[in-house]
């Protein structure tokens, strides 16, 4: 009695199964093709002229989730389409270079994108010289620099093939004294050891600042530096020439705690409201 | 004679010129009852101010801190004068102060001031003497209502005398007994938290979204009798855009209002019109008031009892994500209508037109509208007329109109478009667009040299930063989130494994061969003891030392079971030794012997004479020999 049972539930388990993969599969593509029809309309709306609905677009795009190198292209042309025109709005410049860092971040082969981050950053320099403020040019923290001098993958296979020198030499010295083995083997063994530490020590501190810092760009004219509880700081306090940040300044946020956002410029830490700020978007 | 009149003329002409201006200029007076009255005394002050040029306001007296101070009562007057033929119009007010001095002294009172059209005016100020209670004569009683009255302004409180009834009661609302309206149900409440005042603060609805009006309300509960608000601080409202509605309590009803059995008088002190700024749970700050009226007021708070109402929480979310319609800008919350004026609907290339919206409805009226884009015609920032206001009961709204100039360098019939505000109904719970339609424009075209001027104009303009990058056709596949190799569970596991494995295999081999070497070492040790101890036996032999050589074959004895069977012979008694031996695999036979052998030297250790050493150390070397032999077999 119950063989025949278990005969007609396996095929509409399978049955069912097959349906509900199919569905998954479906809603992906509808929603994958929904996404290209939000960005072609923004696409349209910008060779319309229609600036700012095409950001409107993009950012929509941007706030569900959307990753991708073309529409933060499209979307550092529109705010900057728009930074020329009558319609221009405050950060339009800021809002452009976020997009561009970003879609750097995605591709660093875009130099066209490198090209034009240049010369927003220089045209931002332009207007604070015209409203008689100087153009700030902080260079990121060192640590940092130096991390990003290669890609994180980079740092990891330098250790690892470190850890691999090392080794071989911690076995090669025990040959016989007189053998040559033995010499390369303490060549290795102590080439292994100072580059494992080396890269080893960049690797955990790439790894580091992967997981806990977080590119933004500021995309207003002025950020200002804040304590903890959001009150003002001096430059005095902080030791620097000014006491905020201009717009287009590539920051990393280390914290945040709602409101208020960590940063570090150059060499000091602040906090700024997070509204100034916009995270880049990471593969 | 006639030089006289013409003197006489020039004179009363002069006269006239110079009496104008100083009829023209403010006056302003300032009036006490007395110069010198006792401590808690009540007494008025009293200012005149009139001005040509418009009724004075906001009426202000400097006081010293010593002193309570309670109004001012504000009336008006006017005054018509007909100076040479002229008629002059003066407006004034009068506003009168009660005081009452808490402790003796000389003071200064005043100057009082008025806010007049040139700015503010002040009087002279006087001298008021304060002596202890008591000092001064009593004066008869007079009516109630005399402007000077002398009133015990502390009265009914210990070391000041009693009274039946202050004048601040009297000041604060007429007769007690006189029956005060039915309170509106807001008001109601099932429990007071304190019996003799308290603040209370209400807010509807308490969870909304960022732009949707709450509601504040706050009231004071006094049951010690009728009280007005005095030193009130406003509540912290930093997180919303606020509107006064109530700004206080002067112009309130008072309602009486019975709570678990005790009559309470109550009043709105505030009412205030929130739109929040942000999301997350905002706070609305206490308001802190003092009850002034006689029953409040002590000796140590002179001001009055002081309460204030607890903190409100509201709830606030954006509105939902989905269905949200392009251009919305978060706080956009309410319900509005919009309807637009074009002027000239004919025109030139190049020219521009007047574009006037006007936005009508209810809450927070938004500061922008959705201008729309098309190319040729470019909109510049609006000017912006109107401000939100109270509309109905508890509601905030109005109009605001919008002028836009819009500047159009192309021709033909231009459709300007629609005039657009996106917003969130709360009451719908849905997003909403107001619209205004533009209609069509004709647009004449200009010369062509003047549009040739304008291409050229506009080619420069292109020479820009966008013309730095193509706009993307396609939005293109998504990059490749590689996960880094440092993120790889076993990146860390290799990088460090790989030598530190090398490492420990290299330190167990090395001890390993330390622990074979020392144990070899320790049975090499044992053998090369027993062979001495038999060579020493050996000699002591043929040195004729018996006792010496019994104790060495004991010795090598021992350390033979030691060395070739890991028996501890001397820790044992002799058939735990046998039992020992014979797990081990010797015969019966040889543990007999070697028992035996073993009591014979250790009896022959204390009887010497009787011992053979010869045969004693041969048969040690049998039976040693067998346990070697027995090893071997092993």
């Amino acid at each position: 009695m119950t063989q025949p049972k278990t005969r007609s539930c396996l095929p509409a388990a399978l049955t069912s199964s097959l349906l509900l993969l199919l569905a998954a599969t479906l809603a992906r593509g509808a929603y994958a093709s929904e996404d290209d029809q939000v960005f072609n309309r923004a696409t349209q709306a910008l060779q319309s002229e229609r600036y700012s609905e095409a950001i409107e677009l993009l950012e929509q795009l941007s706030d569900r989730g959307v990753v991708r190198v073309n529409a933060s292209h499209n979307r550092a042309l529109a705010y900057l389409l728009r930074a020329e025109s009558p319609k221009r709005k405050p950060g339009d410049l800021g809002q452009a270079s976020a997009a561009l860092r970003e879609e750097l971040l995605l591709d660093p082969s875009h130099s066209a994108a490198e090209n034009a981050l240049g010369e927003v950053s220089r045209e931002i320099s332009r207007q604070r010289a015209q409203r008689g403020l100087d153009p700030v040019v902080v260079e990121p923290p060192l640590s940092y620099a130096f991390v990003n001098l290669l890609p994180e993958n980079a740092w990891a296979w330098a250790a690892l093939l470190g850890s691999l020198a090392l080794s071989v030499g911690l076995v090669l010295r025990t040959r016989p004294s007189d053998s040559p083995a033995r010499l390369a083997g303490q060549i290795a063994t102590l080439a292994g050891a100072v580059c494992l530490s080396l890269f080893g020590a960049v690797t955990l501190l790439a790894q580091q600042q992967s997981i806990n810092l977080r590119p933004a760009v500021v995309v207003v004219a002025e950020a200002a530096l804040l304590d903890a509880q959001g009150a003002r700081q001096s430059a005095k306090a902080l030791g620097v020439d000014s006491n905020s940040i201009p717009e287009g300044a590539a920051v990393l946020v280390s914290a945040s705690n709602g409101r208020l956002m960590e940063v570090s410029w150059g060499s000091f830490k602040a906090w700024v409201s997070s509204t100034d700020l916009r995270l880049l978007a990471q593969p | 004679m006639r030089a006289a009149a013409l003197e006489a003329c020039l004179l009363v002409a002069g006269v006239t010129l110079l009496a104008s201006p100083a009829w023209a200029q403010v006056s302003i007076d300032l009036d006490v009852p007395a110069t010198t009255v006792e401590v808690g005394q009540a007494f008025s002050v009293q200012m005149q101010a009139l001005d040509s040029e418009g009724t004075p306001e906001s009426p202000t007296l400097k006081a010293p801190p010593d002193f309570a101070v309670e109004g001012p009562s504000v009336g008006t007057n006017h005054q018509m004068s007909f100076v040479n033929g002229q008629i002059t119009r003066r407006s004034g007010i009068s506003a009168t102060w009660r005081l009452a001095a808490r402790r003796t002294g000389v003071f200064t009172i005043g100057p009082a001031s008025v806010q007049t059209a040139k700015g503010r005016a002040d009087s002279r100020a006087v001298n008021i003497k304060v002596v202890p209670q008591g000092s001064l004569p009593k004066r008869p009683q007079r009516g109630r209502g005399f402007p000077f009255d002398d009133d015990d302004f502390f009265g009914g409180l210990p070391g000041f005398g009693m009274r039946r009834r202050s004048l601040i009661d009297e000041m604060l609302g007429g007769q007690q007994e006189e029956s005060e309206p039915q309170a509106p149900p807001e008001f109601a409440l099932d429990q007071a938290p304190d019996s003799k005042g308290f603040v209370r603060a209400k807010a509807a609805p308490d969870s909304v979204v960022v732009g949707q009006q709450v509601l504040v309300d706050v009231f004071a509960y006094g049951s010690q009798g009728r009280f007005r608000e005095n030193n009130p601080h406003e509540p912290r409202r930093s997180d919303f855009y606020s509107y006064t509605l109530v700004e206080n309590s002067q112009q309130q009803p008072i309602y009486a209002v019975e709570i678990a059995g005790v009559r309470y008088y109550a009043v709105r002190v505030r009412r205030y019109a929130l739109f929040p700024l942000k999301t997350g749970d905002l706070e609305v700050g206490p308001m802190q008031m003092s009850f002034y009226g006689s029953a409040y007021v002590t000796r140590t708070a002179p001001d009055g009892m002081v309460r204030q109402s607890p903190v409100l929480q509201i709830h606030v979310t954006e509105p939902p994500a989905d269905g949200r319609p392009i251009g919305y800008q978060v706080g956009d919350v309410g319900d509005f209508s919009l309807r637009a004026e074009v002027s000239p609907r004919k025109l030139t290339q190049g020219e521009s037109l007047s574009v006037t919206a006007f936005l009508e409805g209810s809450g927070n009226l938004p500061g922008h509208l959705l201008t729309p884009e098309q190319k040729g015609v470019t909109w510049l920032e609006p000017t912006i007329r109107g401000d939100a206001k109270e509309i109905r009961e508890g509601v905030v709204g109005g109009s605001r109109s919008f002028t836009y100039v819009v500047k159009l360098d192309t021709s033909g019939d231009v459709d300007l478009g629609d005039l657009t505000l996106p917003y969130y109904d709360p009451a719908s719970k849905s997003y909403k667009v107001a619209r205004a339609g533009l209609g069509k424009v004709n647009v004449a075209a200009r010369a062509a040299s003047a549009a040739a001027a304008a291409t050229g104009a506009s080619a420069e303009q292109k020479r820009s930063l966008a013309s730095l990058l193509s706009p993307a056709e396609e939005l293109g596949p998504a990059p490749v989130a590689s996960k880094p190799l440092p993120e790889h569970r076993f990146f860390w596991l290799a990088l460090l494994g790989a030598p530190m494995s090398v490492i420990a295999a290299q330190t167990l081999r090395r001890a390993v061969r330390q622990v074979i070497a020392r144990t070899q070492s320790k049975k090499d040790s044992l053998h090369r003891q027993y062979k001495d101890a038999l060579a020493e036996a050996k000699t002591k032999t043929n040195a004729a030392d018996v006792k010496a050589a019994c104790g060495a074959l004991e010795r090598a004895l021992y350390l033979g079971i030691e060395a070739h069977t890991k028996i501890r012979g001397r820790a044992l008694v002799q058939s735990e030794l046998i039992l020992k031996l014979a797990q081990h695999g010797l015969s019966n036979e040889q543990c007999s012997a070697l028992a035996s052998l073993l009591a014979e030297l250790d009896r022959l250790r204390f009887a010497p004479d009787a011992a053979n050493p010869s045969e004693l150390l041969e048969r040690t070397k049998v039976a040693l020999q067998a346990l070697e032999k027995r090893r071997g077999n092993a």
